[in-house]
């Protein structure tokens, strides 16, 4: 199995996880993902997550001015995306434990 | 040092961004200020191999944020070329301000300031109690800015296309409120007065009636209802004027000047001393009406003074309403002529 095409899934709810520990900005978002583990996600795609997610409410930015090179723009969760993160929780949890007794079945036979 | 891109990091930047040129400005500006700050972070011969080639960049990108392909034809209507252009010239006015600095500012204090406009514009005394503003008190006023205050946070706060455009409108409101009271509104004067009825504001000197009307000239009778005429001064001794002061500055730079004063609809011409200097405080005032024969004579009003009884000057008598008038006696004056 692709894992690559498994993270694509649910690439919203692990980049809302990292922020739900801290805000942060894309570069350390992806460094952040790929640490966990995540070492097939592309950068483009952390991006264009980001910013599904936060033109649909579920983050909020700030721009902070850096001396040491360009401004930087702080992504963090906000109300609406930790309502999300929860919903996707439950629905991971329900998701794995039904596809682990699917396989431990499969297995036993 | 601050770092900045290379030339290979800038065009790699150029061919993202013209690779979303069809997003609307905000959307793409965001993605190329992110983009920005990671390709300072690598070095110039990773940025390929980590980030793709630049078309591979936005494709992916486009298919990450549920964009349309930029092969397909962009729904590029003219709000959106506006909106665009818009936010092209709001991520340039942004970064000339420091908007990121000021903006929580403004954030919390548009509320305030939408609400101070709306006392301004329909209150004669809109901040009795600086900085609330009154609107039928000042619970309320300060009700209304707690009130306003809340949706302007919590409007800045969602980021959804809705709560972005109302945000927008919240601010311009605020602007444009803010704006009108200050040139149309009443002067923010805690006294409430100094406003006349038809909403002039009065100057100082100026008399105003019950009716919050100007009075403009005094009419004086004696007790059998023949008019006399006086000379008024306030109780610091100080002629009493009705007139905007422009009036009296002008006969005093111009005594000389024997023409009638115009003063909006009708003219005055002031009773003269033995001297020739205008008497400006000598009642009722000769008021003129320009017309056909040229400046002719206001009639006096139509009155309905009140009956007074009593004996004579110097004794206490009671009008008709209850009042007591008791009448003194006139100063001494010389030389007075028409």
């Amino acid at each position: 199995m692709d894992s690559t095409q498994l993270l694509k899934g649910v690439l919203d709810t692990a980049v809302l996880a990292v922020l739900d520990n801290g805000r942060t900005y894309g570069y350390d978002l992806v460094r952040q993902l790929r640490s966990a583990g995540f070492e097939g996600v592309g950068d483009a795609s952390v991006y264009g997550t980001l910013r599904r997610l936060f033109n649909g409410g579920y983050l909020a930015s700030e721009i902070v001015p850096s001396e040491e090179g360009p401004a930087r723009k702080y992504y963090g969760i906000n109300g609406a995306g930790r309502d999300m993160l929860a919903n996707s929780k439950k629905t991971w949890t329900e998701f794995t434990s039904s596809m682990d007794a699917l396989l431990e079945g499969g297995e036993e036979e | 040092m601050k770092l900045t891109l290379s030339p290979a990091k800038a065009k790699y930047l150029e061919r993202v961004a013209a690779g979303l040129a069809d997003l609307s400005g905000e959307d793409r500006d965001d993605v190329i200020q992110d983009l920005e700050a990671h390709l300072v972070e690598l070095e110039d011969d990773q940025m390929v191999r980590t980030l793709g080639d630049a078309e591979e960049f936005v494709t992916e990108f486009r298919a990450s944020a549920g964009l349309t392909d930029r092969d397909s034809p962009p729904d590029v209507s003219r709000l959106m070329v506006v909106r665009a252009r818009l936010g092209n010239w709001g991520q340039r006015l942004s970064s000339m301000t420091n908007w990121g600095t000021i903006r929580p500012v403004w954030v919390w204090t548009r509320g305030w300031l939408l609400i101070a406009g709306l006392a301004v514009l329909s209150q004669s005394t809109p901040f009795q109690h600086f900085p609330i503003p009154t609107i039928e008190g000042s619970l309320l006023g300060l009700l209304l800015v707690a009130g306003a205050t809340y949706l302007s946070v919590a409007l800045d706060r969602g980021r959804t296309p809705v709560r972005q455009f109302s945000s927008v409108v919240f601010s311009a409101a605020a602007v444009v409120i803010m704006l009108t009271g200050v040139v149309a509104g009443p002067p923010l004067s805690s006294s409430g007065h100094g406003e006349i009825a038809d909403g002039a504001m009065l100057q100082p000197g100026q008399l105003i009636g019950a009716d919050g009307g100007e009075v403009t000239n005094i009419y004086a009778f004696d007790r059998e209802g023949n008019s006399v005429e006086v000379l008024l001064f306030d109780q610091n001794g100080n002629p009493l004027q009705s007139l905007p002061a422009w009036v009296y500055e002008e006969a005093e730079r111009n005594p000389g000047f024997d023409e009638p004063f115009e003063v909006g609809p009708f003219a005055v011409r002031f009773a003269r001393d033995e001297f020739g200097r205008p008497v400006t405080n000598l009642y009722p005032l000769t008021t003129l009406q320009f017309g056909a024969d040229g400046w002719m004579p206001l009639p006096p009003p139509q009155l309905g003074f009140p009956r007074v009884g009593g004996g004579p000057s110097g004794e206490d008598a009671i009008t008709n309403d209850g009042a007591i008038v008791t009448t003194t006696s006139m100063p001494e004056l010389e030389g007075l002529s028409d």
